[in-house]
């Protein structure tokens, strides 16, 4: 069985990784070249589903936080932190791939307009998240605060889908494509989902792990400990057997 | 810089941010395969 498990973690990888660089060659080979822009509209096969995966991440966060103060298991907290680190990873590349766009478009790097700045908050705010934890000594409570920070942070993210809606934006709000773009929107968006979603597992076993180590090891140095107490009361004649 | 190179940048950019990420926890896994095998042995060690 751990074979038959190996063969399809590394055959899940294979694809994402084969689908990747289908869905790249056909990015600089195969789709035309928008009118108004030019070349640097290219940027956007990737940049849009990123955009997607960056909100699924923090949806999973947020379902594994109000997970883990239902039920205060900490596999959910190990599954929120999971989708956070890889939410910080993707939210930079969307922040990146939007400012070289941005340099190219409209001639500079960053403004701050309403969809821009909220998504700059997003990456604070799990990027803090991150960051808060390892400040927390007590697994327990570092857990908690985790989860309540990730129902609260999350608010962002309907806030970042409606700020082009809403408020009068720089960033383009519909997209108009020809039906050659959109396949190559789809043939990004099934790789950049695989990847952030077998991201997001492959973290979650690794800390699973991580954290079940951690434990024998403590248990061993207790065991340890109570080895030695009891052969120092021995010698010193406290125990008799 | 032309579009086009501005394009390249980004993807290349991404794609080592991304596969980068990937092959980081990777190496998670094989560094605690590793350390799990050495206490392993450490132990058994200890038992003879």
């Amino acid at each position: 069985m751990p074979h038959a498990k190996n063969f399809l973690i590394t055959a899940y990888w294979l694809t994402t990784f084969a689908l990747f660089t289908v869905a790249l060659v056909l990015v600089f080979t195969w789709t035309p070249t928008e009118s108004t822009m030019g070349d640097v509209q290219k940027i956007f096969y990737l940049h849009f589903p990123v955009a997607i995966n960056t909100f699924l991440a923090c949806l999973v966060n947020f379902i594994a936080s109000i997970a883990y103060l239902w039920t205060n298991r900490r596999k959910y907290d190990d599954l929120a932190v999971a989708s956070a680190t890889v939410g910080v990873l993707l939210c930079t590349i969307v922040l990146m791939t939007g400012m070289i766009w941005g340099k190219s478009a409209w001639g500079e790097w960053w403004t701050w307009s309403p969809r821009l700045t909220f998504s700059l908050l997003l990456w604070l705010l799990y990027a803090s998240y991150l960051m808060i934890r390892p400040s927390i000594e007590s697994p327990t409570r570092r857990a908690m605060v985790s989860a309540v920070y990730g129902v609260v942070a999350f608010l962002d993210v309907p806030l970042v889908w409606l700020s082009v809606r809403l408020m009068p934006d720089i960033h383009p709000n519909t997209i108009s494509l020809e039906p050659k773009m959109w396949l190559t929107v789809a043939a990004f968006a099934l790789p950049v989902t695989m990847l952030s979603f077998g991201l997001i597992f492959a973290r979650y076993g690794l800390y699973r792990r991580e954290n079940a180590a951690a434990e024998a090891r403590r248990l061993d140095d207790e065991r340890s400990e109570t080895r030695h107490a009891a052969a120092t009361l021995y010698r010193q004649g406290g125990l008799t057997s | 810089m032309t579009g086009l190179q501005f394009a390249i940048i980004a993807y290349t950019l991404s794609t080592f941010a991304l596969f980068g990420y990937a092959l980081r926890v990777w190496v998670g896994y094989r560094s605690l395969a590793r350390g799990s095998a050495e206490i392993a042995e450490v132990r058994q060690g200890g038992d003879a």
